[in-house]
């Protein structure tokens, strides 16, 4: 899961980041509106947290320039707090509102919440067949039993997980999973994939040739 | 006595209409009495001297001999060998019964009302008795009088009989005199010594007036007042009544009038009540509005302007320095919350509390200069004043600054005059103003530029900082004293201002009487000048180092 964190606070947009990756997401950062229009309008991300007091393009236009183009979530989290300003951001298109000071398991809980039902996903967990993934703890049992996943891993099957019967392609698992600045070798797709099935054993992923990978229903 | 406009009004007004209207009643009065007084004496002195005339034209002779010839026939003096106006002759005592009694006589001797319908009142309008006959007027008549159907007299309308007389022979007897109302009381007045002119009596309801006549007789005219004093009474008492209905009338007016004229005030109260708070954005209505009010209302509107204005900007400045608290305030939240999220090591830990300890930092410049500006929109900053040399002043904060300067990679220059510039002033204040002019040049001016800080008192002592920074536009150069305000949003903050140091500036230099000043354009940098007042000692620096010069 990759998400864009727009803010002009260094402090708060490091602090931020570090939280989210901790938590096992990819994050790319903005430090100002026009960047982070640019970025969120090129890149596919899961989630957009956006700050209203932004340099040179504030959010709001920011947000209203992001809509005309794309569908991604997006979190508003602003030192702004008047009922008429949340009032005004989630009407210009903004999935959620979360004001500063914040507390950093609320925000981690929204983020989770916006992420699982932009894919149509309402419940915290995840079943398919025996497999059973728990987005809130991050953790995955089969049949009962809990499996040892890296980040990066659990990170990819609940990609698969949450378009399951669809076809997830390469570019997408590079854009949900690795951050901007990573250097990714073009095989660490199939790395991590192998490693996956090999934890989960049998044939949960298939791979199609020349399109992508598939978790089965 | 009530606080009431409007009662105060009406009882003002009332007390002067009732002055006002006593004063002419009493005037209107007075005038009366007077005009009846004098038409008394002058009806009384007219009838005198009628009767005098009436007198001496009867008698040619001496008036003893008249009555000691005097005939029997009361109708006629046949002594004279002429007969007496018969106005003259019917009020004599009545004759005695063996005259045959003539239509004339029987008429006066019937009684009390009769006598007083018939000759003296034409003193009281007509012919005064004893005048010589006009033709065709019937009041006088020489000869018999016509019978009695025939006679004008009664037919005439006037006020009752007022009018009396007397005449006295010189021995003292009675020659004539009239049977009016007060004839009792005529008949016991005693022959006055002689007069030579008029003299008047004012008896309790009468007038008497007396002369001398033709061979010393005494002519007394006794002429009633009780009715005209009755008639004045009356006139007295419908001033009175008229006058209390016109200030009644006038005051239930002016309690209608004085109220329409408040009801603007009321209304103008009644919107001002609405305004509070919350509802600053509502004015008084002048359209329609009396004259003298608008001014009023304007006045009134003006202060809710400014009233409205000054909360708008306390809400705005209350909302930005909430704003700039809550930042740091979040990064301390956010770094602490992640620390604990999961075991650390000790440098992560380390780097948790640097980041919280910088947070605090700024938060608690931030909590000085709002109190700073606090303090000195309370007017309870006090200057420790000091005789002090600005080139100290200017030197301390490009010490303080040189740090700052050096890491942001902007060249400081300090530029000072040779002698000392020397003015009142509070030093850690003034320092105020230098470092936090200094510390917004290099905040806004790239890597390889130059900040500059120069000293002259050449009128003025005068504080000047330049940069050749990115410059203000000039939509942004009335407001950049404002509180809060930021050319750029957020890009001070990020490079750690808070917003307040011109707003600081600004309050300090005022404080020392300075004026501040900026001179930009974008892409030309930005001159920040603080002048000094000019006092009797930089006056003379500024003398000093001219002649230097020269």
């Amino acid at each position: 899961m990759k998400i864009l964190v727009v803010e002009d606070e260094p402090d708060l947009l490091r602090l931020l980041a570090q939280a989210l990756r901790e938590s096992g997401y990819a994050v790319d950062e903005a430090a100002d509106g026009e960047e982070g229009l640019y970025k969120a309008t090129v890149w596919e991300y899961d989630l957009v947290i956006l700050d209203l007091l932004l340099p040179r393009l504030n959010g709001w236009d920011v947000l209203q320039r992001l809509r005309k183009v794309r569908r991604t979530p997006v979190l508003i989290l602003t030192a702004r707090d008047a009922v008429q300003d949340r009032v005004r951001g989630l009407d210009s298109g903004a999935d959620d509102y979360l004001a500063k000071p914040y507390h950093l398991t609320e925000l981690l809980a929204r983020v989770r919440a916006l992420i699982r039902r932009s894919a149509g996903q309402a419940a915290s967990e995840i079943q398919i067949g025996p497999l059973l993934l728990d987005t809130r703890s991050r953790t995955v049992t089969l049949s009962g039993a809990a499996i040892q996943l890296t980040p990066r891993e659990y990170s990819l099957l609940e990609l698969l997980a949450l378009n399951r019967g669809a076809i997830v392609t390469r570019t997408q698992i590079y854009e949900h999973l690795f951050e901007e600045q990573e250097e990714s070798f073009s095989n660490l797709v199939d790395v991590h994939v192998s490693n996956l099935r090999r934890k989960l054993g049998g044939d949960f992923i298939t791979t199609r040739r020349g399109q992508g990978y598939l978790l089965h229903d | 006595m009530t606080r009431s406009l409007r009662s105060r009004l009406q009882w003002w007004y009332g007390s002067i209409l009732t002055i006002a209207l006593i004063c002419f009643g009493s005037l209107v009065y007075l005038r009366a009495q007077q005009d009846m007084q004098e038409r008394a004496l002058r009806q009384s002195l007219a009838t005198l001297e009628d009767l005098a005339a009436g007198l001496r034209a009867a008698h040619p002779r001496p008036p003893r001999e008249q009555l000691s010839s005097r005939p029997r026939d009361v109708q006629t003096t046949e002594a004279a060998g002429q007969p007496l106006p018969a106005e003259l002759l019917f009020p004599l005592p009545p004759p005695p019964p063996p005259v045959a009694p003539s239509a004339n006589d029987a008429h006066h001797h019937e009684g009390d009302g009769p006598t007083r319908e018939s000759g003296p009142r034409e003193s009281n309008g007509g012919p005064p008795r004893g005048r010589p006959p006009r033709p065709g007027e019937g009041g006088l008549r020489f000869g018999p009088p016509p019978p009695v159907g025939t006679r004008p007299r009664p037919a005439r309308r006037g006020p009752p009989d007022r009018l009396e007389f007397v005449v006295w022979n010189a021995d003292g007897s009675r020659l004539m005199q009239s049977r009016g109302p007060a004839a009792e009381q005529l008949s016991a007045l005693e022959r006055p010594t002689a007069f030579p002119e008029p003299r008047f009596r004012q008896t309790d309801d009468a007038l008497q007036v007396f002369q001398l006549g033709p061979r010393e007789t005494v002519l007394l005219v006794h002429r009633t007042v009780s009715d005209d004093r009755a008639g004045l009474h009356l006139f007295g008492g419908m001033i009175a009544v008229v006058g209390g209905l016109t200030i009644v009338t006038a005051v239930l007016g002016g309690h209608w009038i004085a109220g329409r004229m408040v009801r603007p005030i009321n209304r103008i109260a009644d919107t001002a009540a609405t305004i509070s708070a919350v509802r600053l954005d509502q004015r008084i209505e002048t359209a329609g509005l009396e004259t003298e009010l608008i001014p009023l209302a304007g006045v009134l509107n003006q202060t809710f302007e400014r009233l409205q204005h000054s909360f708008a900007q306390l809400t705005q400045f209350t909302a930005d320095a909430s704003h700039e608290l809550r930042t740091p305030l979040a990064v301390i939240q956010a770094q602490a919350e992640l620390a604990l999220l999961q075991p650390r090591t000790t440098e992560q830990y380390q780097d948790t509390v640097k980041t919280c300890l910088q947070s605090a930092e700024r938060m608690r410049g931030l909590v000085d200069a709002l109190l700073l500006l606090a303090r000195g929109d309370a007017q309870q900053l006090r200057l420790t004043l000091a005789r002090i040399d600005l080139r100290d002043v200017a030197g301390e904060a490009c010490a303080q600054l040189q740090t700052k300067a050096d890491t942001a990679g902007v060249r400081l220059i300090c530029d000072l005059p040779q002698q000392p510039v020397r003015l009142q002033g509070d030093a850690p204040l003034l320092g105020q103003i230098a470092a936090n002019l200094l510390s917004n040049g290099i905040q806004h001016t790239p890597r390889g530029g130059t900040v500059r800080i120069l000293i002259t008192a050449d009128n003025a002592p005068q504080m000047q900082v330049s940069d050749s920074g990115c410059g203000i536009a000039a939509e942004h150069l009335p407001r950049i004293f404002d509180r809060f305000y930021r050319v750029d949003e957020s890009r001070g903050r990020r490079q750690g201002g808070n917003g307040l140091g011109l707003a600081i500036c600004s309050r300090l230099a005022a404080l020392h009487g300075a004026t501040i000043r900026c001179q930009s354009a974008p892409g030309e940098g930005s001159v920040f000048t603080v002048e000094f007042p000019v006092t009797a000692e930089s006056d003379q620096q500024a003398c000093e180092q001219r002649e230097q010069i020269s």
